[in-house]
């Protein structure tokens, strides 16, 4: 986890970081297709990280993904991006005051409190069975989350 | 003369569903001044030429049938200043259920177009909008009347849920 958020932040290095990366005889960090492939790769890598546990919790807790798979692709989408900024799975379907804040807590750090303790996931990511939403699948490809995430 | 050009002015935007609206709309703009109330909802510039004038009405009632973006910047003159009631939905990019209810939302906003005014804010890029309405869980659409917050609704709910609290609020004005 700590190499993770170390290699993400070096591939979003500010503007001077690029400079000092030079500086220490790194030229390859700086190069601009480097550091946008460097990150994509490693959102794909939080993707499929949030895949496997979305699929694995799912079983565990004997929850369904919704109905409509996009919804499920969406969520699964923005965890990956909180891993990637924050190094934690932070909830998408909130407004935070403090990001950083929240995720040192870990209320809302999938799987959520409410989820733990009562499987209430308002992101409509796990859903009991006799919810309404709920489909049949407890599982989701990785191809199924990246078609339902590149249009937007 | 005047009534003639308004009425090319409304032929050019002429469409079967609101072309009676129109019509009266631009009648008015040619004639009168316009009511108070419509005046509020769709502000003009005062313009020498009637057909000018014409299309900024008919523009602005076109205006009405579609969602619009809300931000920190906007939000006073759009929503706070609007005279009918404003639906506002506040959504994130990876929301799962936001991408739910939008279609609902632009639904609502073509059925009651002239009615309310349906808008949209994202919570990354307004943050501080979302903060003074104390908006937590998303998606969160808030009706809004007379620059006033009336209620909230929390999470992806049917359209019923939505039309009731709509009609709640059209029906009291009337």
């Amino acid at each position: 986890m700590t190499s993770t958020v170390t290699t993400t932040v070096g591939c979003g290095g500010l503007p001077v970081r690029p400079l000092s990366t030079a500086t220490r005889g790194r030229p390859r960090r700086c190069a601009v297709r480097a550091q946008a492939a460097g990150a994509d790769a490693s959102n794909d890598k939080s993707v499929e990280v949030m895949r496997k546990f979305s699929e694995q919790y799912a079983r565990r807790s004997n929850t369904f993904f919704c109905a409509d798979k996009t919804v499920t692709a969406v969520v699964i989408k923005g965890l990956a991006d909180h891993r990637d900024t924050l190094g934690a799975p932070l909830c998408p379907c909130r407004h935070y005051d403090d990001k950083a804040a929240e995720v040192a807590q870990g209320f809302w750090n999938c799987p959520c409190v409410p989820m733990r303790e009562r499987k209430e996931c308002h992101c409509m990511l796990f859903l009991t069975p006799d919810n309404d939403f709920a489909g049949k699948d407890q599982v989701i490809s990785f191809e199924e989350i990246k078609e339902a995430t590149s249009k937007f | 003369m005047a009534l003639e050009t308004c009425f090319r002015a409304w032929a050019l935007h002429a469409a079967p569903a609101g072309s009676k609206d129109r019509l009266l709309v631009c009648s008015s703009g040619g004639n009168l001044v316009l009511p108070s109330k419509r005046v509020a909802a769709a502000p003009l510039s005062v313009g020498r030429v009637a057909t000018r004038r014409a299309r900024h009405v008919c523009q602005s009632k076109n205006a009405v049938d579609e969602v619009l973006v809300a931000d920190e910047k906007n939000w006073d003159g759009m929503v706070m200043a609007c005279e009918t009631p404003v639906l506002v939905e506040f959504w994130a990019p990876w929301c799962g259920p936001c991408r739910m209810i939008a279609p609902v939302i632009d639904e609502l906003a073509k059925d009651y177009a002239g009615k309310i005014m349906c808008c949209k804010v994202n919570t990354d890029d307004s943050p501080n909008v979302a903060s003074t309405y104390g908006i937590r869980s998303i998606p969160t659409v808030l009706i809004f009347k007379g620059g006033e917050k009336k209620e909230s609704v929390i999470g992806a709910v049917p359209k019923s849920t939505l039309t009731t609290l709509i009609d709640k609020y059209i029906g009291s004005s009337s």
